[in-house]
């Protein structure tokens, strides 16, 4: 490949990935999976007492999110620690955060 | 290299901008001075160069700070039972430093916003693209009357101390507290919310009233809070003071505080003046006042904000907190205890807002918008007992203001809980106060420290 035909392909790449992080917006999952750092720490690693984020799949964290999540009707919901911080958010949050951890 | 230059290396056929690999190297700089390296700064600092690396911007930070190491007001109270120490709360910046922010030691005097120039008090300036203020709170005696014959008018401060940043103060109100003798009368005062992190004064009282009972058990702890009832953790709080520490607190709601006096010679021998919940004067005696008093923005947010940049009363930066960049005055933004904002002055929920804050300044930097709907969570373990804890988490997110009457929408956004434990109710903690909370509090405080001091 000639210089210019990489400068051109790369060109290509990056402003393909630049419209893409104007509508899907690839640092989204990164700032809202921030919000689980200050206990699970910073990029999901292991700590004392708290299970590494870093490692699982998208759909292992996804599914253990929305478990935590769920209110059954005409049940007590879960009262612990995740389970409140967990009910706060969207499926489309929910997957964003699950992507960017899963990348890490 | 500055953008100008960026361009002149492009058209020199550079391909430096194809490898990706040093994506700061001919970028756009953008300077960015941090003031104060406390919870919400340090953490600001830290994701705008673990972050910045990626943004294709040259993002350079400057971190300001009175002292060469912060003391941890999380967990302080431990250091007054003797259960911890402040050394042992002490935390430096060498890990900042190692990611690449410059790290200074010194005071801030002014900020020139005409120029965008921080000036220290000894004459060191440093030039922005955008500031950061964190410079948590100060304290507003104005409405008091604190004056002993024989000391000058900050010594008396001192001898009531609030230790509410930990450091000096906190060693004082425990060496008053170890030099009690058995039967003598503690005095804790409680501002008016807001006032940095809602539940503290009542884990403070939890922590000296437990301290008593089992070193000066026929003393007694008399809390005055100037709010009409306990705000937060009430079912929590209010079964420790009726049955925990049933025999050592008294606790008074609605009590306005007007003084406290003596005389050197005699310090154990103070006098507290207050206004009770009726309106009553009432005078009581006190060998120890813990005076927690009434709170306002650090100094140098009001100074550079003030007064159109400031909540009505004068005492909180008005921001948006989509990006926490001042209503005001732009290119400086405030987080942490310093901000007007429904969210609690915590530093758990301060290090978030550094992260949204951080966030934001890449994508405005790169000519983008802030992310539209910013979420934030505030976790609150607190002490009861040495060997148990509650705790509290709530869940925060950036969405339209609606009018509480009318259900209508006020046109503006900030953020709002969405999730929280039940206040007010039997299971405000499902487990209540119990060991093994006190065990998750003391991962959790190791965490949230590692997440913002490296
Ligand atoms: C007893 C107690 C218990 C608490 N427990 C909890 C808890 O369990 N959980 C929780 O989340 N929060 C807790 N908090 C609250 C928490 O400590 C604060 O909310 C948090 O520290 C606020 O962070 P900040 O960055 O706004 O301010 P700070 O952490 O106070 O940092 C401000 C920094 O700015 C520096 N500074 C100020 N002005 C200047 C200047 N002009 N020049 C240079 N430097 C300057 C100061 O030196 C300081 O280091 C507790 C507080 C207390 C008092
Ligand atoms: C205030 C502290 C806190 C925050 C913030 C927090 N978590 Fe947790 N999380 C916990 C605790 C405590 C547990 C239970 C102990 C454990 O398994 O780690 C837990 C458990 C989990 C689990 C279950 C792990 C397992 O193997 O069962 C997942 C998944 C999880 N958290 C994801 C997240 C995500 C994603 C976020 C951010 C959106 C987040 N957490 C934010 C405290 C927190």
């Amino acid at each position: 490949m000639s210089f210019l035909r990489t400068i051109l392909a790369a060109g290509l790449t990056i402003s393909a990935s630049a419209a893409a992080a104007q509508t899907a917006g690839p640092n989204d999952g990164r700032l809202l999976a921030s919000n689980c750092m200050q206990c699970h720490a910073t990029n999901g690693q292991p700590r004392p007492g708290f299970s590494s984020l870093a490692g699982k799949s998208a759909s292992e964290i996804t599914g253990e999110m929305l478990e935590m999540a769920r209110m059954t009707p005409g049940k007590e919901p879960e009262k612990d620690l995740m389970a409140v911080h967990a009910r706060a958010y969207t499926r489309a949050e929910i997957d964003l955060i699950a992507k960017y951890l899963a990348s890490k | 290299m500055d953008r100008r230059q960026f361009i002149a290396s492009l058209a020199a056929g550079s391909a430096m901008g194809l490898t990706g690999l040093m994506p700061a190297f001919g970028a756009a700089i953008v300077n960015v001075v941090v003031v104060g390296g406390g919870m919400a700064g340090t953490t600001a600092a830290k994701y705008l160069k673990l972050w910045g690396a990626a943004s294709g911007l040259d993002v350079r930070v400057t971190l300001i700070d009175a002292n060469a190491a912060y003391v941890s007001c999380i967990l302080s109270n431990k250091v007054l039972t003797g259960e911890t120490t402040l050394a042992a709360l002490t935390y430096r910046y060498t890990k900042l430093a190692g990611l690449g922010v410059t790290v200074v030691q010194g005071q801030v005097a002014a900020v020139d916003k005409a120029n965008r120039v921080v000036r220290l008090a000894d004459g060191r300036t440093y030039p922005y693209a955008r500031l950061i203020l964190a410079p948590g709170i100060d304290f507003d005696y104005s409405a008091l009357t604190i004056a002993a014959r024989g000391l000058t008018a900050d010594q008396a401060l001192a001898a009531v101390p609030h230790a509410w940043k930990a450091g000096p103060q906190t060693t004082e109100l425990r060496r008053q507290l170890v030099a009690l003798t058995n039967g003598n009368r503690v005095v804790m005062t409680i501002p008016a919310a807001p006032y940095r992190c809602p539940p503290g004064p009542y884990e403070r009282a939890c922590a000296i009233a437990g301290w008593l009972k089992a070193n000066r058990p026929k003393s007694k702890l008399i809390v005055l809070d100037a709010n009409a009832k306990i705000i937060a953790e009430p079912v929590n709080f209010g079964k420790a003071f009726s049955e925990t520490y049933r025999t050592i607190i008294e606790y008074y709601p609605g009590v306005t505080l007007k003084g406290v006096t003596w005389d050197s010679a005699t310090p154990k021998l103070k006098t507290v003046s207050l206004l009770d919940a009726g309106g009553a004067a009432v005078t009581m005696p006190a060998e120890v006042v813990n005076l927690i008093p009434p709170q306002k923005a650090g100094r140098v947010a009001i100074d550079t904000l003030g007064p159109t940049g400031l909540s009505a009363n004068g005492r909180w930066a008005l921001v948006d907190e989509i990006s926490y960049e001042s209503k005001v005055f732009p290119g400086i933004h405030v987080i942490g205890d310093a901000i007007n904002s429904k969210q609690p002055k915590a530093g758990h929920i301060g290090n978030q807002e550094a992260k949204i804050c951080a966030d934001a300044i890449l994508r405005l930097e790169s000519g983008r918008a802030p992310y539209a709907a910013p979420v934030t969570n505030s976790a609150c373990f607190t002490p009861i007992t040495p060997t148990t804890a509650t705790w509290l988490t709530a869940v925060y997110r950036y969405q339209t203001d609606i009018d509480p009457a009318t259900g209508q929408s006020l046109g503006t956004k900030s953020m709002q809980m969405v999730s929280g434990n039940p206040v007010g109710v039997a299971s405000e903690t499902p487990t209540g106060a119990s060991g093994d909370n006190a065990d998750a509090m003391k991962k959790w405080f190791a965490s949230l420290m590692v997440d913002t001091f490296g």
